[in-house]
């Protein structure tokens, strides 16, 4: 519960500084991954917010259990998509792990459980 | 599950009761699987399993999984093949593991590819490119699911080999070192995650079955982290597998102007227009080589072009002032 007040919190941060943002981004050359990205998509999709959305993803990486200067490298390895993928359903996202007491130890006990005992 | 021996031998010790219920769950049983598979439509019955040959890369190294920790194990296996002999599950899980969600996301292993110097690639989502992958000698790392689609269980694991015969794969995962598994059962587990899988390729060799863009948009993230060698290795691959794709000479030409080689990177810029003479974005960026170079005239002279070929583009439509106000 309070992962999610968190999460939407920096989230409605990221929309409320949004404009703060603006004037930086389009000074230079247009660089690959943005035309790669245009190219596919079709969109113009300018990554506005980036720093201020990895500075979130760092943020929710250590609410997550991750060290903070551990957490700075992980974001700066990601690419824009991936920091909006993660700022938007960090929560959500297939997380592979493999849990050690499988689904089917469980399920054989549920059955011998209802056969034997009740 | 509904095959084990266990199961028939029980109803002889039973009471009446215990034998209704029993029979209830068994039809549960029964009914669970033909729920999940009724609109179901798998790649692997296309397959002409006769013309595909058995393969298995034994050489694959081989971590057993800690606790929750498939992800680290499953990425230090490919690394270890794509040369990273520094890989290790314990290094890589500090990198990759994350403690509140008991398990390691997609994009932090591709990320920690690149943070080990590798071009990480995401392959299309079919069953014949892994396939042709593990031909090509890649060990492809997989996501599956195998839980149920409402109650998902995430699990990292690398495809080695495939044997048409039997319709099997061959899986390093968790701690199993040769997991078989039949193609219908390990299909159901990856479609139920969207047919996720990546390979890490050895430097300077490309996945057997990139595709231009998608290759090139891995190529663009390792560039964005500022890996200019990994990055000039990559499009470099590209221009020699696809010779006509403009892109590359971009990428190049870009790698180019943010180290500051503007005279480099002008030359790989009219490289790419002269491959794409109609794509205003390989024109924009000339235009700001040339700027820097000092050749104002030159640079209003592309920009104008630039303008011309996409006058509606927010950025290349205004192509012009932009360098006006840059010169100012």
């Amino acid at each position: 519960m309070k992962k999610i007040f968190v999460f939407s919190a920096s989230l409605a941060g990221a929309v409320l500084l949004q404009p703060a943002m603006l004037p930086a981004a389009h000074a230079d050359i247009v660089s690959t991954h943005e035309f790669v990205q245009e190219q596919q998509s079709g969109l113009n999709r300018a990554q506005l917010t980036e720093q201020l959305q990895r500075e979130d993803v760092r943020e929710l990486l250590v609410q997550y259990g991750v060290d903070p200067d551990e957490a700075l490298e992980r974001v700066a390895a990601l690419t824009d998509e991936e920091v909006l993928q993660l700022t938007a359903n960090i929560n959500e996202l297939p997380a592979g792990a493999g849990i050690s007491i499988s689904v089917t130890v469980i399920l054989i006990g549920i059955l011998v459980w209802l056969i034997f005992f009740r | 599950m509904t095959d084990r021996p266990v199961v028939p031998v029980f109803p002889l010790l039973l009471t009446k009761a215990a034998q209704s219920r029993l029979l209830l769950v068994l039809l549960l049983c029964c009914l669970l699987p033909a729920c999940s598979s009724l609109s179901s439509h798998y790649q692997y019955q296309q397959l002409s399993s006769a013309e595909l040959s058995a393969i298995e890369l034994s050489d694959t190294p081989f971590f057993p999984q800690q606790q929750y920790h498939c992800g680290p194990a499953a990425l230090a296996t490919v690394l270890q093949v794509s040369g990273v002999q520094a890989a290790n599950p314990d290094s890589l899980a500090q990198q990759v593991y994350l403690p509140e969600r008991q398990g390691s996301l997609q994009a932090e292993l591709l990320a920690a590819s690149r943070r080990a110097e590798r071009i990480p690639y995401v392959l299309a989502p079919q069953l014949t490119d892994l396939l042709v992958e593990l031909a090509a000698g890649h060990p492809v790392l997989v996501l599956q699911n195998l839980g149920l689609a409402r109650w998902p269980r995430w699990h990292y694991a690398v495809v080695i080999g495939f044997d048409p015969n039997k319709q099997q794969l061959l899986l390093r995962s968790g701690s199993r070192y040769r997991q078989s598994m039949s193609l219908r059962q390990f299909e159901r587990s990856w479609q139920l995650a969207d047919y996720w899988a990546m390979v890490v390729p050895a430097p300077g060799q490309l996945p057997a079955t990139a595709e231009p863009w998608r290759y090139l948009q891995a190529v663009a993230a390792v560039e964005q982290q500022q890996r200019w060698l990994l990055a000039a290795e990559g499009y470099h691959a590209a221009e020699r597998r696809w010779p006509g794709q403009a892109t590359s000479a971009f990428g190049l030409g870009n790698i180019a102007y943010q180290q500051h080689d503007f005279a480099a990177a002008k030359a790989h810029y009219y490289r790419a227009t002269e491959l794409a003479p109609a794509e205003a974005a390989y024109y924009f960026n000339l235009s700001w080589a040339l700027l820097r170079l000092g050749q104002s005239a030159e640079a209003l002279r592309v920009a104008a072009i630039t303008a011309q070929l996409a006058p509606d583009h927010p950025r290349y439509g205004k192509a012009i002032q932009l360098l006006e106000q840059a010169m100012e």
